[in-house]
């Protein structure tokens, strides 16, 4: 349904009088992944991963420097913006913070309603009647139609922006940290919400999370990122149970467990994505590592067509 | 309540010419310089016109002119702010250093040549004054846009299909309007005050209409005779910069109350 193939995002670095770009940021390098009709896809990383940046390429909030985005073998990153319109109510987008997600002057009924003006020659009392029946089906009740934004807490704002998500019935979601702005209670509330409506829908969802309790919850599948590239993909269950990538062993270590002292998971800082180290990006701060193999050369992403690991090294 | 009494005095200033008819043009060449009285309490001037008549109306004119102007400089401001901020990139910097390159033009002295070369009239003088402030409201817009345009829900809107002027209009100017109603609020009385150094100069409305510093030129010649040529006018002068301002400072305090924003901390 989704195909991502060798999408690549770079951030200039401007400085001096003409504001020139004088070094890139390299958000994403190199990304490919495909997503089945229905699927759930995880993106894992630490921040400054890449994770986010790709979710935004997805929905074109960001422009994808180079590397195609296909849906329906279409491909979305070469639209320009009026071709790209009709397209814009088939990738849906949920911001990790419910607060600034949604504009404060506006009505419920008018941020979750937009999409259907902007998309549809509905009539008011038409986009009215929809958007009541969604909100329902979000679980807020009627009334939140005519309330602004700030009357709702957290938990129920985040509803508020899976509506408005929804209210055009996309074919992909890409959710950005759904969870990780509300109180804990709540998380359990919404993820459970999110997985009422893959069931109800025909949907597929991509789950940006550092939190691997929710991705275990939520996906089919986990990717891993490290610096903007894909060290690990596979099905969820065998990515976090037996991870094949040291970085991902490191990640599900790091998880704090009752009875278990933490073990500090890695040494040292996600290094700078303006200049990434050489070979295997991972390799100043991997256990594995071993001279002129990984800081010499780039692992591709290999293994069978269900579990594959960018590694020279890799467990198991 | 909080405005009951604005209201009034504007109320006030606007209609009472009209209900009480006074003229502030008939003259009474025998009672010139008369001191204040009880037909005419605020006295009358060098020509016998009712000094009291005249200052009410030039407040009128002087409110009028600062709301006019003012209008006219936060309708372009606004515009000119929103555009660059959000349009950003090469557009925003061409458009803002146009106003950086006004900001640096001694405005008074080109607002001086232009009403002395043009001929007076007060059409042209609201758009000369409105044409001075809208510089910075243009970068008070622009910063508050700026910053809007990266909050979620404006990026929201992008990714939902919205075009940019619907962006513009229904989530980028609902946000911004606290900013730009407290900035016009005190907009007015500095348009006030530049409007009466106009006139005290001579360059302001056009005879025989007065505005307030019209009339407070006229008071100054005969200040050691008649001071209440002078006293009057110049009250009247300051009670309306003193109550627009502070009416914009209660305002400002109610808005940023109401929503939980941040002040824009404009201050004159």
């Amino acid at each position: 349904m989704l195909e991502v193939a060798n999408l690549v995002k770079r951030f200039p670095v401007r400085g001096g009088v003409f504001r020139k770009p004088l070094a890139w940021v390299h958000a994403v390098s190199d990304v490919s992944f495909a997503l089945g009709q229905r699927e759930s896809l995880g993106l894992v990383g630490e921040s400054g991963s890449g994770k986010t940046t790709i979710g935004r390429c997805l929905v074109r909030m960001e422009e994808p420097s180079s590397g195609k985005i296909r849906i329906e073998g279409v491909d979305l990153a070469a639209l320009d913006a009026k071709a790209l319109k009709p397209w814009r109510r088939r990738v849906q987008y949920v911001f990790q913070d419910p607060y600034s997600a949604l504009n404060p002057r506006m009505k419920v009924g008018s941020i979750v309603g937009e999409g259907l003006s902007v998309h549809t020659s509905l009539s008011r009392d038409e986009i009215r009647g929809r958007v009541e029946r969604l909100l329902v089906d979000v679980g807020l009740s009627e009334e939140a139609l005519g309330k602004y934004p700030h009357e709702f807490s957290g938990g129920q704002r985040q509803r508020i922006a899976i509506a408005r998500a929804l209210i055009l019935d996309p074919e992909l979601l890409v959710l950005d940290e759904p969870v990780s702005a509300l109180d804990v209670s709540v998380q359990a509330q919404i993820l459970n919400l999110l997985a009422d409506i893959r069931e109800q829908r025909s949907l597929a969802t991509i789950l940006i999370s550092h939190n691997l309790a929710v991705v275990r919850q939520v996906t089919d599948r986990t990717a891993v990122l490290y610096l903007g590239r894909i060290v690990e993909i596979g099905p969820t269950a065998g990515v976090l149970d037996t991870p094949r990538h040291p970085y991902t062993a490191s990640l599900v270590a790091s998880v704090p467990e009752a009875g278990r002292p933490v073990t500090p998971a890695l040494e040292g800082e996600i290094p700078s994505n303006i200049t990434p180290p050489p070979g295997c990006a991972f390799h100043p701060r991997c256990p594995r590592a071993r001279q002129g193999v990984c800081d010499r050369s780039l692992p591709e992403l290999a293994g069978d067509a269900g579990h594959q690991v960018a590694c020279h090294f890799p467990l198991g | 309540m909080k405005y009951f009494l604005t209201a009034c005095a504007f109320l006030v200033c606007m209609l009472l010419p009209e209900i009480l008819a006074l003229s502030a043009v008939e003259l009474d060449l025998t009672n010139g310089n008369a001191p204040p009285g009880l037909s005419h309490p605020f006295g009358q001037d060098l020509k016998g016109r009712d000094l009291f008549a005249r200052v009410i109306h030039g407040a009128r004119l002087s409110l009028m002119i600062g709301l006019a102007a003012t209008l006219v400089s936060c309708t372009i401001g606004t515009f000119w702010g929103a555009v660059a901020g959000f349009r950003g990139g090469k557009t925003d910097a061409i458009m803002m250093r146009i106003v950086d390159f006004l900001f640096g033009l001694p405005f008074m002295f080109v607002v001086i040549i232009v009403l002395s070369f043009s001929g007076r009239s007060v059409v042209l003088l609201f758009l000369v004054l409105g044409l001075i402030h809208w510089l910075t409201m243009a970068r008070v817009i622009r910063a508050e846009v700026v910053l809007l345009k990266h909050r979620e829900f404006v990026q929201a809107a992008r990714a939902t299909g919205c075009s940019t002027w619907r962006i513009l209009v229904r989530h980028i100017l609902p946000n911004i309007s606290d900013t730009v109603i407290v900035y016009m609020t005190f907009t007015i009385p500095g348009v006030i005050l530049e409007e009466a150094f106009l006139s005290f100069l001579g360059l302001g409305v056009p005879a025989p209409d007065a505005s307030l510093g019209t009339l407070v030129r006229e008071g100054i010649v005969t200040l050691s005779v008649h001071p209440w040529q002078l006293a009057f006018p110049a009250a009247f002068l300051l009670m309306i910069i003193f109550s627009v301002n502070i009416l914009a400072r209660r305002i400002q305090h109610s808005l940023t109350a109401h929503s939980g924003m941040t002040a824009s901390g404009i201050n004159h």
